[in-house]
């Protein structure tokens, strides 16, 4: 097992060289001087040579790469064209903000996705079947920001219970004394549950928007997932036993599992995206937010590090779920544990 | 993803079909009409946008009528600047309508023949880790940094959601042509000593173009989301021009005061087109499922 996830994370960190080679060469080889993006169109010639010594662009390429990859081993994602922050700080400080929407909204998603595929499954071919079949396909044609749209409209403006979007503090609320930088985590250090509260009153919102649109590929998963095994004769067998639907349905579900963590770590990565659009409907200080502004004012440090930095968690996040993947089910563990002795795959006729 | 619905030794699936068969056995009566809406959603809002004579113009604000109500002479009431939501909803469907299809169509150009080829090797499989690759990648952050990299033009749209998009057509025709290469007419033509081309396109590609189709449809009504999520976070089109997203974006301050219309419209419009391509998705699938039946 030890050989299987070291195997596995050898080939991430590799496939993490490539893609820090990858966010090197977004900035190095694409048309377009970042010192003239920085002073403007109309820098004089010994400014722009100036922003080049201090940037490092006067050295030759090879020796800027083997710079730019020591530097972000050692956790330096160098510093914000416009704002001067650090960008590897920048993200420690938000990433709590938008963490304390995204994973109560994907657990959400992942509670109502189970009950209701597994509901519609039970039924199916009658109405709550119908009623789901149809809700999803509305939900599935909605992009989020409609939802968010929706949600605002409805729960603000009609009936006064959400709090406006305007960020994650009210103006009233006084920010606790600061430690790390991030509001959230200075919160519980100083134990103002009061703010903390006050944040989760306005996180309810993008919680219940990204519950809602991850719910509906959840509940398909499960649905069509479930009524393929439910006539396996493993379950024709728990049902002949006698065991209760509750048991029968228990044992259903648990071979649904694997197919729902894989969507899990696919659905991370789209709800990355996801929350650089709900933060920026809901004027949240969160990671997404930060970084599509970086990408529209054209911040190269900000592009660079964002890529990494998700492009490193999805990474991890497969590693992570193979190895689960594997742990959970008997078969695909037997097939990891077996010595290294490779079957010679059969070679398919070319075409 | 399956490759459900490809035939494995017969002919391919000819449009000449759809008119043979009587039309009650391909479809209900009532699924049929359904579908010639949907249809008739996504040919005539463009061709609306191109011979529709506006009511009040698309681009040029009315100063005297600033966030007025849907009445009599404003259908779809205005906007914060003043300008017209009826005209602007239709006429955003000239842009964003083409967009997603053209995307769509060079997503398939480059996508099906990079799958139909990259079947086995080394090449194939290097190309397929790419392929997973792009599928954990955020969509919209990542069709946002490209354009805004490559200057952000509409044809830069129209590429980054191209890119966006290839994967799947990717993965889906390299499905058909594992499954299809040990066809027996696959086989028998290789034998014959067609070229590898032609085998790719004459027999593998053919037999298996009803699933891209659907798939196709599909990702269209998906592009037409993106595009409006990028114009909404002011990626694409440029200010005056309408597009979905954009109107709905700048409706959104006017919504926060309780003023629906100016985001809602454009809204309907979108999850209408949405809509519709899903239902045309829907159909041919239906369809390709009654051949397969059929035979």
């Amino acid at each position: 097992m030890i050989r299987y996830i070291a195997s596995r994370l050898g080939i991430a960190v590799g496939l993490l060289l490539g893609l820090m080679t990858l966010s090197f060469g977004l900035v190095s080889l694409l048309p377009g001087d970042p010192a003239v993006a920085l002073l403007g169109e109309y820098a004089t010639p010994d400014d722009i040579a100036r922003i080049h010594g201090e940037l490092g662009l006067d050295k030759p390429v090879w020796d800027r790469y083997l710079d730019y990859l020591g530097r972000t081993i050692t956790g330096d994602l160098g510093h914000s064209f416009f704002t001067g922050t650090p960008v590897a700080q920048e993200l420690w400080t938000r990433l709590p903000n938008t963490l304390v929407y995204l994973v109560p909204g994907l657990v959400l998603a992942l509670l109502l996705g189970v009950a209701m595929g597994t509901f519609a499954a039970y039924r199916s071919g009658r109405l709550p079947d119908k009623t789901f079949t149809a809700g999803v396909s509305v939900l599935m044609a909605m992009p989020e920001f409609v939802l968010a749209l929706l949600l605002l409209f409805i729960f603000y403006q009609q009936l006064h219970l959400a709090p406006a979007p305007l960020g994650m503090l009210a103006s009233a609320d006084i920010p606790p004394p600061k430690v790390t930088g991030s509001v959230l985590v200075d919160a519980v250090i100083a134990g103002k549950w009061k703010i903390l509260g006050s944040v989760f009153s306005r996180a309810a919102l993008p919680i219940v928007t990204m519950g809602f649109f991850f719910a509906a590929p959840f509940g398909k998963t499960v649905r069509t997932g479930l009524l393929q095994i439910l006539h396996s004769p493993q379950i024709e067998f728990a049902r002949a036993c006698g065991l209760r639907p509750f048991q029968v349905y228990r044992y259903a579900l648990s071979d649904v599992r694997a197919a729902l963590m894989t969507y899990m770590v696919l659905l991370f990565a789209a709800a990355l995206s996801g929350a650089a659009i709900i933060e920026s409907v809901f004027s949240w200080p969160g990671v997404g937010g930060w970084s599509l502004d970086g990408v529209l004012k054209g911040d190269m440090p900000v592009i660079q590090g964002f890529v990494l930095v998700m492009g490193a968690t999805s990474l991890f996040g497969y590693v992570i779920l193979d190895v689960l993947i594997t742990l959970l089910d008997p078969r695909a563990r037997g097939v990891a544990l077996r010595p290294r002795r490779r079957a010679r795959p059969i070679v398919a006729p070319t075409m | 993803m399956s490759v459900q619905g490809i035939p494995r030794t017969s002919p391919g699936l000819r449009v000449a079909d759809w008119a043979k068969r009587g039309r009650a056995v391909v479809f209900s009566r009532s699924h049929l009409a359904v579908t010639v809406v949907a249809a008739a959603v996504i040919l005539g809002l463009p061709l609306l946008a191109l011979v529709m004579p506006y009511p009040h113009s698309p681009l040029r604000p009315d100063p005297n009528a600033i966030s007025v109500a849907p009445n009599a002479t404003y259908w779809f009431g205005t906007d914060g600047n003043g300008m017209d939501v009826f005209s602007r909803t239709i006429e955003a469907a000239k842009l964003d309508l083409p967009i997603a299809i053209g995307a769509t169509v060079l997503a398939l150009v480059v996508g099906v023949p990079l799958g139909l080829f990259a079947t086995s090797g080394r090449v194939g499989d290097a190309l397929m880790r790419v392929v997973d690759a792009f599928a954990a990648l955020p969509t919209v952050v990542i069709a946002v940094v490209g354009i805004q990299l490559m200057g952000g033009s509409v044809l830069d749209v129209v590429i980054a959601i191209a890119v966006v998009g290839a994967p799947r057509f990717v993965r889906l025709s390299r499905a058909a042509a594992l499954t299809l290469r040990s066809a027996r007419y696959v086989e028998a033509a290789v034998a014959t000593g067609c070229s590898p081309l032609r085998v790719a396109f004459n027999h593998v590609f053919r037999n298996a173009y009803g699933v891209v189709l659907v798939q196709a449809t599909l990702t269209a009504a998906n592009a037409l989301g993106t595009i409006a999520a990028l114009n909404f976070l002011g990626v694409g089109a440029k200010p005056p021009q309408p597009s979905w997203g954009g109107m709905i974006a700048d409706g959104f301050s006017m919504l926060i005061r309780g003023d629906w219309w100016a985001s809602a419209f454009p809204t309907a419009a979108m999850l209408l087109a949405i809509g519709s391509l899903n239902i045309l998705a829907g159909a041919l699938e239906n369809r390709i499922e009654r051949v397969e039946r059929a035979r």
